[in-house]
């Protein structure tokens, strides 16, 4: 018996497919709160010691929020 | 110190002279030195996330027949987004956490798993004693320690980790010193 059939038997096809639905949804959220403290406290590190780089990190961390949006949006409309 | 020529040594942990500002500086206040954790101190994350990053390669094959196609595209998705996320964390961890030396104070700036800032500062003619320490074999192949700075009285005294060059710190620190 391999994985597929093991999880199948004891779970349904349809329960495993909304456990990750909603696994997929709690986790986007945490992953979207998570990334708008690390950008709130990149601009306090960025604040606290300027450099050349200041912009790019700001800009990195801004990409983690839209990676963040980007799982939401797949995990609600797609999976 | 007038001497020192600007540079940027070890992937930006030993800068002299840098083109930074820090929050508390004073008009005048010119940055002699901005140190951070030696780049090779920072190798097991960068290892973590490789092992990672296989991991998630190997649980490809072992779900691939088991997941939807949609399911397949937003695990790996969460994965990638996943191991950004810790490299982009402990990225943040060692660049902002440095020390500076400038022509007035010893700087020790640590935010303490990114969310925690914590600032110790204190004047040059406070310091009374500069320590650099450094044992093990990676950190004498690669000339890595630590370095104390003890001051007077109740003033609190200031420790940098791991950086590069720690003689080479204490000398300069040492000149400084009115």
């Amino acid at each position: 018996m391999d994985f597929s059939q093991f999880i199948n038997q004891f779970l349904g096809r349809e329960i495993f497919t909304l456990f990750f639905k909603v696994f997929s949804v709690v986790f986007s959220l945490l992953y979207l709160i998570y990334s708008l403290v690390i950008y709130k406290q990149t601009q306090v590190m960025t604040r606290t010691l300027e450099s050349q780089e200041t912009t790019l990190i700001q800009l990195i961390s801004l990409i983690q929020i839209i990676i963040g949006l980007a799982l939401l949006f797949v995990s609600l409309l797609i999976v | 110190m007038h001497n020192l020529k600007s540079s940027h040594s070890l992937f930006h942990s030993f800068c002299i002279k840098p083109n930074y500002r820090f929050e508390t500086q004073h008009a005048n206040e010119q940055i002699i030195l901005v140190l951070r954790a030696h780049p090779i101190t920072q190798l097991p994350w960068i290892i973590n996330s490789i092992v990672l990053f296989v991991v998630l390669i190997f649980l490809n094959f072992v779900f691939f027949n088991f997941l939807l196609p949609a399911q397949t595209f937003f695990a790996n998705f969460f994965g990638l987004a996943f191991i950004f996320a810790y490299i982009w964390f402990n990225f943040l961890s060692w660049f902002f956490n440095v020390g500076i030396i400038t022509n007035e104070r010893i700087i020790d700036i640590d935010f303490h798993a990114v969310i925690y800032k914590e600032v110790t500062e204190t004047q040059l003619s406070k310091v009374e004693d500069v320590t650099a320490k450094s044992g093990g074999f990676f950190a004498s192949i690669f000339n890595f320690g630590n370095v104390f700075v003890q001051t007077a009285g109740t003033e609190i005294n200031i420790e940098f980790y791991n950086i590069p060059k720690p003689a080479e710190v204490t000398k300069i620190i040492n000149s400084l010193i009115p």
